[in-house]
């Protein structure tokens, strides 16, 4: 039984300062079952953070025809009850620590001191970071952050989770070792993981269904299953295999995403997200 | 003696100095005792004058702290509904910039006009001292939060209250406090002035009136005695101010 | 419309109702004067036609404490500002101090000063510096201390020795930091000029505010206090121009 499903959701940006209108996703259906690791991947611009953002209900997709349910019911709003959001960026809140920046999302569900505190420090102990609990964000580094952005997500203890290019601005080494925590924890506790990436190593390592996504408008152009054993070695001739067959689907997309960079003098301002 | 504690015997040997010149230039009379009172007097008289200054300095204390309240209060409500939208920032915050940077003492004729001799006016005075650098710090604290923090408390499901107790508010104190800082200050500034001019209510009137009646030593302590609690005051806020920013970084 | 107009809308706007209120309503003429009757004050005042006493002579009174204080401000602030930021002895012995010096509202000081120094142009001017001259310190002694060490390294690295490293690298990073101090500065100076001048008058723009307020010749009152504001915002104006040309 799906536990999302995207049916021929569509997406119009409409910038208000020049009138332009920029379709960014076009009629895009896709699902993912329980306990899947479903990764998005395509070209800078595709629409795949979009996409994530319209599952999580934080951005409302156009109206005519389409629609996204989560456990067969319609997204109309964040639900943190039932999807915990990661984003790029880690945002901690410089001004609470460690433990408090985990225990924030349970606080907005009012559950209980002890029980948050328990809940927090499981996961940070999952990821190593038990004894860091009191430190302020500005006293950790990059990865360090990411990881707690992470525990805050897998403590509201929901059955998904949106990620989006959370290892996006790290260095290789942790997102290698953040990329097999992240399965670790897959494993151990059913979560369905949306993964978005444009990383195709990254797709490989971690998904276990891959959606390619074209350049925009974005289309799905591919849907692949990645059945490499766990744990998965970069390098491997199977998995070197894999890498070619997702570049062979989104290396046109790649270039044409590109030119379409270079050729656009009027640079459209889409809202980050 | 040890090096970490050098710039402390330097000020401490310099501040000395200046009490002994001080104290020589009123023994040896290089200064006309009149307008220079001698450490040794300034001290006797120090008891007696904090004692003949109390109700005075109730008086000042409370009208700054009347002005202070109300003119941050008001800041606050209005900076924060003048935050809210990027268009009213633009167009407001230049004229507040304006307001803190124009001499205020040149409406003061206009305020006793208005108010009279009057305590009113004293802490109406006070009051708009303190508002504009307060509401000036409130606009630029609005800056202080970012979009994602405030997407992120959405996400996680926070409505709107709190969002704003618990994102938004803890974001922009660091920036209201320093606001709190110059704001106090300016309304200790504001009190005193007026209260000078006027020469009627306060700590301002009586060293107005030591001043004109040549008790040089007893102007000395109650100056003293003045600087002693504004310097407190404004240790204390600058700490607070200190304490709440200790998150950035 | 865009923020500008909309500001000058309402500046437009606040001035209109002031003349309407002014003049339509029964409030005493001795309180508000309407803005059309304060232009035309301030019209005969400048071209002295005898609206108030020897206009001229006052307002250099008063220009001249200004350049006088701020002259010392500006050189002695940066002065001590420089010593501060080159010696750190000296910066963490003698800060302190200062930094309670500044707590103290200075014009509680002012009736000991004019105690010692009498009346007259002297003690406004030192009074004026001795407000001024706090936050021109703690910027240039801020802004020399800021200046990114890799700017320095790289100086070195490329052979400059140390005075050509000051005057082309540390200064040009400071200048934006110590200008804005030079700015504030200045604001404040006048600010303890006119303090003074109101407070003890004798001479000056805050004798002929005094001289107005005391006969209740409101229109002049009002136009004199815009004369005066107008030298703040004028000097605050310099300072914007010198800004933008130097600091690019």
């Amino acid at each position: 039984m799906a536990v999302i499903e995207v049916k021929a959701v569509s997406k119009t940006y409409h910038d208000p300062a020049s009138g332009r209108e920029t379709r960014t996703l076009e009629n895009v259906s896709l699902s993912a079952a329980d306990n899947d690791f479903l990764v998005l991947l395509g070209p800078s611009g595709c629409g795949k953070s979009t996409l994530l953002n319209i599952v999580a209900g934080l951005v409302p997709h156009d109206e005519r025809g389409g629609e996204v349910l989560v456990h067969s019911r319609r997204v109309t709003g964040p639900n943190p009850k039932r999807m915990a959001y990661m984003f790029q960026d880690p945002v901690l809140y410089p001004w609470r620590t460690v433990l408090k920046n985990v225990e924030f999302g349970l606080e907005a569900q009012r559950i209980a001191k002890q029980e948050r505190r328990a809940r927090a420090m499981k996961y940070l102990q999952m990821v190593g970071l038990e004894s860091f609990a009191d430190y302020y964000p500005r006293q950790l580094s990059g990865g360090m952050c990411q990881r707690v952005a992470l525990c805050r997500a897998l403590a509201l203890e929901t059955d998904i989770v949106l990620m989006d290019e959370p290892f996006g601005a790290l260095d290789e080494q942790s997102r290698i070792i953040l990329g097999d925590e992240l399965v670790e924890i897959w494993r151990k506790v059913r979560r369905t993981i949306v993964f978005v990436t444009h990383s195709l190593t990254e797709a490989v390592y971690l998904g276990q269904r891959i959606v390619v996504f074209t350049a925009r408008p974005g289309r799905i152009k591919a849907e692949i299953r990645n059945d490499l054993s766990r744990p998965r070695s970069i390098g491997t001739p199977e998995f070197n295999r894999m890498i070619d067959t997702l570049w062979s689907h989104l290396k046109e997309e790649s270039l044409l995403a590109l030119e379409r960079e270079k050729s656009t003098r009027e640079q459209v301002v889409l809202p980050k997200e | 003696m040890p090096t970490k504690h050098l710039p402390l015997a330097i000020r401490t040997a310099f501040i000395v100095l200046l009490v002994l010149l001080w104290d020589s230039s009123v023994r040896f009379g290089w200064i006309d005792s009149l307008f220079l009172a001698s450490p040794v007097h300034t001290a006797e008289k120090f008891a007696a004058t904090t004692r003949t200054a109390l109700p005075h300095l109730y008086a000042t204390l409370t009208a700054f702290t009347v002005a202070f309240v109300s003119g941050v209060l008001l800041a606050t409500v209005l900076g924060f509904a003048i935050s809210l939208s990027g268009y009213t920032y633009k167009v407001f915050m230049p004229l507040l910039v304006l307001g803190v940077t124009i001499p205020k003492v040149t409406l003061l004729p206009l305020f006793v006009l208005w108010f009279g001799i009057e305590k009113t006016t004293i802490i109406v005075y006070g009051m708009l001292s303190a508002f504009f650098p307060m509401i000036v710090n409130v606009l630029a604290a609005s800056l202080e939060v970012k979009p994602n923090q405030v997407v992120l408390a959405r996400a996680m499901g926070c409505g709107k209250v709190r969002t704003f107790t618990k994102v938004i508010f803890p974001a922009m104190l660091p920036v209201l406090s320093s606001g709190c800082f110059y704001a106090c200050n300016a309304a200790l500034m504001g009190v005193f002035i007026v209260e000078l001019a006027l020469s009627r209510f306060g700590m301002g009137a009586l060293v107005h009136d030591l001043a004109m009646t040549f008790r040089t030593a007893e102007l000395y302590a109650a100056v003293l005695l003045t600087a002693a609690i504004t310097v407190a005051i404004n240790m204390a806020l600058w700490y607070a101010a200190r304490h709440f920013s200790r998150w950035r970084a | 419309m865009s923020p500008a107009l909309a500001r000058m809308a309402l500046v437009l706007g606040v001035l209109l109702v002031w003349e309407a209120f002014s003049r339509f309503t029964s409030v005493s003429p001795i309180l508000i004067a309407p803005p059309s009757e304060v232009l035309w004050q301030i019209v005969r005042i400048v071209s002295t036609h005898g609206s108030v006493p020897d206009f001229y002579s006052n307002l250099w009174v008063t220009l001249a404490e200004l350049l006088a204080a701020y002259a010392v401000t500006a050189s002695l602030g940066v002065l001590v500002g420089f010593l501060f930021a080159g010696s750190k002895l000296i910066g963490d012995a003698f800060e302190p101090v200062l930094l309670v010096l500044y707590a103290i509202p200075k014009i509680i000081l002012y009736p000991l000063i004019v105690l010692v120094l009498g009346i007259g142009m002297f003690p406004k001017i030192v009074f004026g510096v001795m407000v001024g001259i706090f936050v021109v310190i703690f910027n240039t002694a801020a802004g020399l201390r800021q200046v990114e060490p890799t700017y320095i390294s790289l100086a070195r690295s490329l052979g400059y020795g140390k005075w050509k490293i000051f005057f082309s690298v540390v200064i040009p990073a400071a200048a934006p930091t110590i200008l804005a101090g030079l700015r504030l500065g200045f604001g404040y100076t006048i600010l303890g000029i006119i303090t003074a001048e109101l407070l003890v008058v004798n001479a000056g723009l805050g004798f002929l505010i005094d001289w107005a307020s005391f006969n209740y010749y409101t229109p002049q009152l009002y136009a004199l206090i815009i004369i005066t504001l107008c030298i703040g915002v004028i000097g605050n104006g310099l300072f914007s121009v010198l800004e933008r040309r130097w600091v690019r």
